[in-house]
């Protein structure tokens, strides 16, 4: 289903206001499940796998403590849009440190996460790189802008269903090596946006319908009263 | 009330009230960013529509109308195609009949007496035909990454049977009949920017045609403008017998494109802090060029008493059934009549100094706000030169990240910098809860509710910024002044839009309305009317305080006439005499 990503946006934006996400929560979403639908990835799947899991009750509304924590990080049942905001937000305090490697688990939509992080890195111009290992890609954000996803070769992959999908998150000065076949690269995501400029995204209608269900909850119910007062015109407004 | 010139005021007057770090000279946010001030606004020469034709004129653009397949009543296809250098863009336009009774302008009508779609390109027959069965459905149809614009109209059943008629019988209509209404059709709705799958605002972006705000929104507009009037020559020609009907250019001219306006507009106003700062900062930063200016010549009094004319004459015309704006505009006349006097009062030695700035201090002092503004906007049109780079500015910029490495104490001092206007209001007194912002379930449409009497503020379009902003102050006031922005946003994640939007404005201090929008007496008309008038609309034809009528393009040139040299000069339209 073609869709342009204002559209898409749009929906987003409510959708994730009528699960009852904050809207400065939803907004820093905006951006990565966008990217990901242009390059080629299910972002809407994505998304609405968190706004499920958080509608359901089977993630938490609530930020992890990232920071208090040794090697190994717990998300625990943190939604994935709480799990992504806040560890962005800590990427302006330079974390992870330098050679430290930081495991972010228990989330439901792991490249969410990650192609958030990656986006919020590039956006803030570091001089290192940021690598995130999720469950299936790879993703190198690094100095020059360019954002590098490599999807994993099959043995590393995380076999579907068996788990706690983990991310794992480094930074170095220097680039990273990542085997496997590169799904993005500088060229291939301006291969993409013009792709989208040009036609717009697609996107699963089954999804989008879900999605809408979710944005719908903010709608006022139609009344007499509001047909008649709420818009200033007659329901017969004519010249 | 007469001004001898000896009580013109040529010493340096006193200082504008501000607090806002703007350039020298500028008036303020906190003077000009006020509801009841924006709802007088007037159009400049930098409103939108003035950009579109001048650089249609400046370009030229070729424009031509095509494909023409109407039948003896008006129904059927056209397309008209604007040819730049490098590309076209194309409207096509589907008539069909529709009832009377059916014809509404309000946004749950599902049928118009025309749909439009304005083409990226020239269509082929495939896009017409698909278009065809699309068009029609509106918000309901699904489109293509081509169509850059929808849009539908109604007939004005007061003017378009009377014109067609006169023209059938070989006879002009009578001017002041058209001046009544100012429109053939009006339009309800135009749609850009990605709404309804229609083609991203990112596709047209770069093009230097389209950079700037609602570009293809008002060449959509001008183009079924011109329709309007083919259309109707057609039908009169047909019950002539085949015999031409032509509408005389001046009558033509006098007629622009109705738009009723709701309430859609103003959420945008208010989600769109960036857009906004860049309106009203072009629009001041080209009226201190103005009250700068030294050495006032007699052509430049001259020009001033013809523009004064012609708004007086505008004004006198403007036909509303507000009695508020009824009220307004005869007081408007005066101040119109009192700057005559002050402009022909004046002498040399008043026109050597900063006569203007002189002149509009005394304004600022002795005018409604309708005087105020208009007179702006009179100042502006007098000097073409002074929107020279200003007219580039009218588009967003990539975002940046929200800052969260900053204190609370930080975030609270940026905060009451910029909201200190939202101390006097009592956010816990009803009337200044009175209302709130809702989409309805029925085809979307944007609504105003009372709070105390209707249910639906649980789920209230996030407009009340006053009153948001005032309760994230208070609560940063309660918050360790140490803490980090990051750690305070965790524990209260409903302020995280609030301080990204303090950190745009931080950048664009005219971003904010600064009226509180959910008040008891809020008039969202004041913000229709602001947007409007950056359109280029006049007219202003309030139906009550949440949905105006307006007239687009009224006085322009047709499209034939874009070449002309004076093919900029039609702000503030007068009547023709009947041709």
């Amino acid at each position: 289903m073609r869709q342009s990503s204002t559209e898409f946006g749009q929906l987003l934006v409510k959708a994730g206001r009528g699960v009852g996400l904050p809207l400065g929560v939803v907004e820093d979403l905006i951006d990565p499940v966008i990217w990901l639908q242009i390059c080629g990835f299910p972002g809407e799947y994505e998304f609405h796998t968190a706004l499920s899991a958080l509608d359901e009750g089977r993630s938490e509304a609530r930020f992890p403590d990232l920071l208090n924590t040794d090697r190994l990080t717990t998300s625990g049942s943190v939604s994935a849009a709480y799990l992504a905001t806040g560890a962005c937000d800590l990427l302006q305090l330079d974390w992870p440190e330098v050679g430290e490697e930081v495991l972010l688990s228990g989330t439901e939509s792991p490249r969410l996460v990650s192609a958030a992080l990656a986006l919020s890195h590039r956006l803030l111009r570091r001089e290192h790189f940021l690598k995130i290992v999720a469950p299936d890609e790879v993703f190198i954000s690094g100095p020059g802008a360019e954002i590098i996803c490599v999807r994993k070769e099959p043995q590393h992959q995380t076999p579907s269903g068996s788990g706690e999908k983990v991310i794992r998150l480094s930074t170095e000065h220097s680039g990273f090596d990542s085997a496997g076949t590169v799904l993005i690269d500088r060229v291939k995501e301006e291969r993409f946006f013009e792709v989208c400029r040009l036609k717009g995204l697609c996107a699963s209608p089954d999804i989008i319908a879900q999605l809408k269900a979710f944005s719908d909850r903010l709608l006022v119910p139609e009344s007499e009263h509001s047909l008649k007062f709420g818009a200033g015109a007659g329901i017969v407004d004519s010249d | 009330m007469s001004v001898a010139p000896n009580q013109l005021d040529l010493s340096a007057d006193k200082p504008h009230p501000g607090k806002s770090d703007v350039s020298a000279g500028l008036r303020p946010p906190e003077r000009v960013c006020k509801l009841d001030r924006m709802g007088a606004a007037f159009p400049t020469r930098l409103s939108f529509m003035r950009l579109l034709l001048r650089r249609m004129s400046r370009e030229r653009w070729q424009m031509k109308r095509g494909h023409f397949e109407l039948d003896e009543n008006g129904y059927g296809t056209a397309v008209y195609t604007a040819q730049l250098s490098d590309r076209a863009y194309s409207l096509i336009a589907f008539a069909n009949p529709l009832a009377d009774e059916d014809r509404t302008d309000r946004v749950i009508a599902s049928a118009w007496d025309a749909a439009f779609v304005l083409f990226d390109g020239i269509p082929s027959q495939a896009d017409i035909d698909r278009l065809r069965a699309q068009a029609p459905l509106q918000e309901a149809g699904r489109f293509e990454a081509t169509d850059l614009v929808i849009s539908r109209a109604n007939r004005s059943l007061r003017l378009f049977e009377y014109v067609c008629d006169c023209l059938a019988r070989g006879e002009q209509p009578e001017a002041s009949r058209l001046n009544e209404v100012g429109y053939l059709m009006r339009t309800t709705a135009v749609y850009g920017n990605g709404k309804f799958g229609i083609s991203d605002r990112s596709r047209i972006a770069s093009r230097e045609e389209t950079q700037n705000s609602f570009q293809a929104e008002m060449l959509t507009v001008f183009l079924i403008r011109q329709f309007t009037f083919d259309q109707l020559e057609h039908i009169a020609s047909c019950r002539a017998g085949g015999k031409p009907a032509v509408l005389a250019p001046s009558l033509k001219r006098s007629l622009g494109i109705g738009n009723a306006t709701g309430l859609g507009m103003a959420p945008f106003v208010v989600s769109h802090p960036e857009l906004l700062h860049h309106w009203f900062h072009a629009r001041e930063s080209a009226l201190a060029r103005v009250r700068s200016m030294e050495g006032i010549s007699l052509d430049d009094i001259k020009r001033a008493l013809e523009l004064q004319q012609r708004a007086y004459q505008h004004v006198s015309e403007w036909r509303t059934s507000d009695e508020d704006y009824q009220q307004r505009n005869r007081k408007l006349l005066q101040n119109l009549l009192e700057f005559r006097h002050w402009l022909e009062c004046a002498e040399e030695e008043q026109r050597s100094g900063k006569f203007w700035d002189v002149l509009f201090r005394r304004a600022e002092t002795t005018f409604d706000l309708d005087g105020q503004e208009l007179l702006c906007a009179l100042l502006i049109e007098i000097y073409p030169e002074v929107s020279e780079g200003l007219d580039e500015m009218f588009h967003v910029h990539d975002p940046e990240p929200l800052h969260i490495t900053e204190t609370v104490r930080v975030t609270l001092e940026r905060l009451d910098g910029q909201y200190d206007w939202t101390d006097d209001i009592d956010f816990s007194a009803d009337e200044q809860n009175a209302h709130f912002w809702y989409v309805s379930e029925n085809k979307l449409e944007p609504r105003f509710g009372r709070r105390a009497e209707e249910p639906g503020a649980d789920q209230e379009m996030p407009v009340a910024i006053a009153r948001d902003m005032a309760a994230f102050r208070h609560r940063l006031r309660d918050s360790d002044p140490n803490q980090s922005l990051r750690v305070f946003l965790q524990a209260y994640p409903e302020f995280r839009h609030l301080a990204r939007r303090a950190q745009v404005l931080g950048r664009y201090p005219y971003g904010e309305i600064r009226d509180n929008l959910i008040a008891e007496g809020c008039s969202p008309l004041d913000i229709l009317r602001f947007k409007l008038s950056f359109f280029g609309a006049a007219k202003f034809d309030p139906k009550s305080s949440l949905w105006t009528r307006i007239t687009m393009f009224q006085g322009a040139p047709l499209m034939s006439e874009l070449d002309q040299p004076w093919a900029d000069d039609w702000w503030l339209s007068v009547a023709p005499q009947n041709a």
